[in-house]
């Protein structure tokens, strides 16, 4: 039975007498390969003999949000919710998210769940969220032909080895940064360059959200290589440019670097370039010298339903975003790798995204792994807010020193708490 | 081209220096506006010709550069088989659901414009103008402003997330448009006409029928322009008060261009723009001069 035909069905069955699992999914995937990935799972959904329903939200989790409100106030919460780390934490306060434990139990997820997520999933210690994928966010994406025209023989490891190497791309007259900036951009590199300077001042300001800490020496330290790379190595063009055409200049040959969540290959892969040739992805420079992994990842939470229907259509929903089918065919839509760690990537996936795969398992391993606060993974949005726009200030104002750029996000920060 | 020296203009006759003043005149009014005339159109000319381009040329070379190459498969996808609204069945759903809202909303609003604008210039009673000048504050409303009261009201209708409950919304918010236009239209039809129809013993009905409506067609071209261009345009009631596939035109529009982290369509997007802007465009080629003549000139001339 096609989606149409379930679709048909669903409008002219007046109230199916038998029972069978339903949902109705809340959900931001609306347009283009994410749309396509939802779609299989309704047909798989539907295979199963759930009645299946969507509602898709064009935009970001604020509209969700708002819609998600509007319907618990009306008393209808939908059956599962397309949400985030500190939402999903939220709304399980509320007491109205639903507890998944049993299937959970059943299924072994515990064992196959990056550990990492575990406390996003379970904040309480019992299951509400199913994890759909894992973006990693700290990748360095490259363009080979610039790097070896410029004498950079290989991918900076270190940040000292990547400013050697933007100074080296900057004087053959490449862009060493391919930037564009906006709130989430800039802090997403912002991030990746606290982390890679120093991990526990990462985890403490931007996963406990603790103020003082980001008014360190190290705080500031992360600032000063921010303006070295916006003024040095990034290019003027970064302002009012689209973001979609970041990734473009680096396959293209105009810039050496493009720093950037894992989307960047459905980016790079829709303009026709390929990985190797045009591309090399690498993980962004850390000074640690161990492997390192930033996590963001998309998952779907589900609410306290009275309907028997609807909770046997919760449990197969769940099961089946955690099944080995659906990870597979929406990560490769996605450029994102399974929230299961038990996936074999050797065939359908890109080369970045097994490379992520096997960061991904070394760094549980060295105890480096951590979530992502640009993308909304850690600490509660309006202090998030609050932070990313601290930073897009420090970015715009290029006479802003260091020292003032650490207090105004510290500042920024406080006013939140 | 016109190079007018002064010595030259000394000893011509008069009349050339003002044939040649004349063209230069011209010539300068035709070149400004050719020119904003070319501001306007670059950007539609742009959105035209991505939606011919291949996707891949256009992340590699930008949005705004000349194409290199030329397909039309964009179009199709874009009507049925882009994944839109979290369904993937392009946008052709949501273009018939804009058509159905509109061409009944629209022939609502125009016949009860006509009928109310009859009345209140044709057959006044106590307090017809006070009644007309209440019904002109709905020009002034912003949609914004009943945005929470139509919520409320299509909700204990049954009416929420359908295209009835949109059809609704806009018969009542155009009826103070098309009244005010017809009625100041109708009032330039000489009351005598009238009186002398009664006389004869036609009714409310037959005045109307024979006399009113043989007159009408320059203020209905104009009420039906200004209100299918409207509705079918109307964005926040269509994104508000409907969802997925129930949703008009523009709100699909805009949920294909919010795309997060997901690659952008630019071809797709591009055809679907000018996909949802045919509708208006055909009206205002078909009737664009009755709307200017309408709008300007009275019934009997």
């Amino acid at each position: 039975m096609t989606a149409l035909a379930a679709a048909v069905a669903c409008t002219f069955a007046a109230g199916a007498a038998f029972a069978e699992p339903k949902t109705n999914l809340l959900h931001q995937w609306a347009t283009g390969s994410d749309a396509q990935a939802i779609a299989k799972l309704g047909e798989m959904f539907t295979a199963k003999g759930g009645k299946w329903e969507q509602t898709s939200i064009a935009g970001h989790t604020a509209n969700t949000l708002a819609k998600l409100r509007a319907d618990v106030i009306a008393g209808n919460a939908p059956p599962a919710v397309q949400l985030k780390g500190p939402e999903i934490a939220e709304w399980n306060k509320t007491g109205m998210t639903a507890d998944l434990d049993e299937l959970a139990a059943s299924e072994g997820w515990e064992k196959v769940v990056a550990p990492e997520l575990l406390p996003v999933m379970k904040p309480t210690g019992k299951w509400v969220a199913a994890p759909m994928n894992i973006h990693r966010i700290n990748w360095l994406w490259a363009s080979p032909k610039v790097m070896q025209a410029a004498g950079v023989t290989e991918m900076p490891k270190t940040w000292a080895e990547f400013n050697a190497a933007c100074d080296k791309i900057v004087a053959s007259g490449k862009i060493c940064i391919s930037h564009s900036t906006a709130d989430w951009t800039d802090s997403t590199v912002f991030e990746v360059v606290l982390y890679g300077q120093d991990i526990d001042l990462y985890r403490k300001a931007f996963v406990e959200g603790d103020v003082e800490s980001m008014r360190s020496p190290g705080m500031v330290k992360a600032f000063q290589q921010m303006r070295l790379m916006t003024t040095k190595y990034m290019d003027p063009g970064m302002v009012g440019r689209d973001w979609d055409s970041m990734s473009a200049l680096v396959g293209k040959g105009d810039a050496a670097f493009h720093i950037m969540g894992d989307w960047t290959i459905g980016l790079l892969t829709a303009a026709g370039f390929k990985e190797g040739t045009d591309y090399v992805c690498a993980q962004a420079p850390t000074d640690w010298g161990k492997p390192g992994f930033i996590l963001n990842s998309d998952s779907v939470v589900f609410f306290k339903q009275k309907d028997q229907d609807y909770i046997d259509g919760q449990k197969l929903l769940a099961s089946l975003i955690l099944s080995p089918d659906f990870q597979t065919v929406f990560n490769q839509a996605k450029g994102s790798i399974p929230a299961r760690l038990d996936i074999d990537l050797s065939k359908g996936f890109n080369p970045c995204q097994q490379l992520s795969q096997k960061d991904l398992q070394a760094s549980i391993k060295d105890g480096t792994l951590v979530r992502s606060m640009a993308h909304n993974m850690t600490i509660p949005q309006k202090m998030r807010g609050a932070i990313m726009d601290s930073i897009t200030e420090f970015v715009a104002t290029p006479d802003m020193s260091p020292e003032d750029g650490a207090n105004a996000m510290a500042d920024a920060a406080e006013a939140q708490k | 081209m016109a190079d007018v020296s002064l010595d030259q203009v000394q000893d011509h006759h008069a009349a050339t220096v003002a044939a040649r003043r004349h063209f230069l005149t011209r010539f300068v009014i035709y070149g400004l506006l050719v020119i904003f005339a070319a501001i306007y159109l670059v950007p539609l000319l742009v959105v035209v010709l991505n939606s011919f381009r291949d996707q891949q040329e256009i992340a590699r070379n930008g949005l705004i550069s000349l194409p290199r190459s030329f397909r039309l498969e964009a179009w199709g996808q874009a009507w049925s088989t882009y994944c839109i609204g979290g369904t993937c069945e392009g946008m052709q759903r949501n273009f018939y659901n804009s058509l159905k809202m509109t061409i009944p909303a629209t022939i609502i609003s125009t016949a009860v414009g006509a009928m109310n604008g009859y009345i209140l210039s044709k057959w006044r009673f106590k307090g017809s103008e006070a009644l007309f000048t209440c019904m002109l504050l709905g020009v002034f409303i912003p949609g914004q402003i009943s945005l929470m009261p139509w919520a409320f009201i299509l909700g204990n209708l049954g009416l929420s997330n359908s295209t009835y409950g949109l059809i609704v919304i806009h018969v009542i918010q155009g009826i103070s448009f098309t009244t005010l236009f017809c009625r100041n239209y109708y009032v330039s039809i000489p009351d005598d006409l009238i009186k002398a129809a009664r006389i004869d013993g036609a009714g409310f009905w037959r005045i109307f029928r024979k006399i009113i409506l043989p007159l009408s067609s320059p203020i209905l071209i104009v009420t039906v322009i200004w209100q299918f261009t409207g509705i079918w345009n109307e964005y926040l009631f269509g994104v508000v008060f409907t969802s997925g596939q129930q949703q008009p035109i523009t709100a699909a529009l805009v949920a294909l261009t919010a795309s997060g982290t997901n690659v952008r369509a630019y071809d797709v997007m591009s055809a679907a723009v000018l996909i949802g802007a045919l509708p208006p465009l055909l009206i205002y080629l078909f009737g664009g001069k009755y709307f200017v003549r309408g709008l300007t000139q009275g019934a009997i001339k």
